[in-house]
């Protein structure tokens, strides 16, 4: 009854507004948005390979064609990065990373590798950031204490990436 | 600031600028604007925040607020 009135009172504009989130930035954090990221820039590269033959009697076609995937596989590449900086920057705290120290290397490594997927379109570039991600993502999961598993995705390009136990 | 406060409660403030660790503060923050957060502590470099969710924002990435910053003490809140 009484929510129901206040709630009347703050349609009105009689109640003024503030933040009590415990959440800023949000405190939600899950390299599953990385994982999905990475494996998109295998498919992209596959796609670019399987499509470019096809399409090489005809120049305007074929340029068009690696230019959409090119801007996705760079998109998809960068997602990678920005989403591992985040979990790597924010969310990592030092108690986890005395417990994983690996985490610096792993990091940079995958930034490296994110970068060379975005320079060029060489599949197995593209198979070890997956695989590095997966690495970060089983670490995550450790700090979370819940295990992970790997998982076949049920779409091409039909990679292992790690799934929580939940 | 859960368990405290939900989403869409309702929280009344007294104005007041005296406030202790523990305390339930409304605030204008100089970085994140009119926030709700409890009363870490006090010291030179002024008033330290922090939120009561695990998940919250550390009291470092909140920094120190002055006091003229505080704009009330939390007296009474109803969730829903």
């Amino acid at each position: 009854m009484i929510f129901a009135c206040l709630n009347q009172l703050d349609k009105l504009g009689f109640v003024d507004h503030a933040r009590a989130h415990c959440d800023i930035p949000c405190g939600i954090y899950d390299p599953s948005t990385a994982l999905i990221a990475a494996v998109s820039v295998v498919r992209i590269m596959d796609i670019m390979h399987e499509g470019a033959s096809g399409r090489s009697a005809d120049p305007v076609a074929l340029s068009n064609f690696l230019a959409r995937n090119a801007l996705r596989k760079e998109e998809e590449a960068e997602k990678v990065k920005q989403e591992v900086r985040i979990i790597w920057g924010d969310y990592f705290k030092a108690p986890m990373i005395e417990a994983h120290p690996e985490i610096h290397a792993l990091t940079h490594s995958i930034m490296q590798k994110g970068s060379a997927c975005k320079q060029d379109v060489h599949r197995e570039d593209a198979l070890a950031l997956v695989d590095l991600v997966n690495q970060f993502a089983e670490i995550f999961w450790k700090t979370k204490n819940t295990a992970t598993e790997r998982k076949k995705t049920p779409y091409a390009p039909n990679l292992e990436i790690v799934h929580p136990v939940l | 600031m859960k368990p405290l406060l939900e989403d869409g409660s309702f929280a009344v403030f007294h104005r007041a600028k005296a406030v202790k660790a523990g305390d339930v503060v409304l605030v204008d923050h100089q970085k994140f604007g009119r926030i709700i957060k409890s009363v870490k502590g006090r010291d030179s470099n002024g008033i330290s925040l922090m939120g009561l969710h695990p998940d919250s924002m550390p009291p470092e990435k909140l920094g120190h607020i002055s006091e003229k910053r505080i704009i009330g003490r939390l007296v009474w809140q109803l969730n829903q």
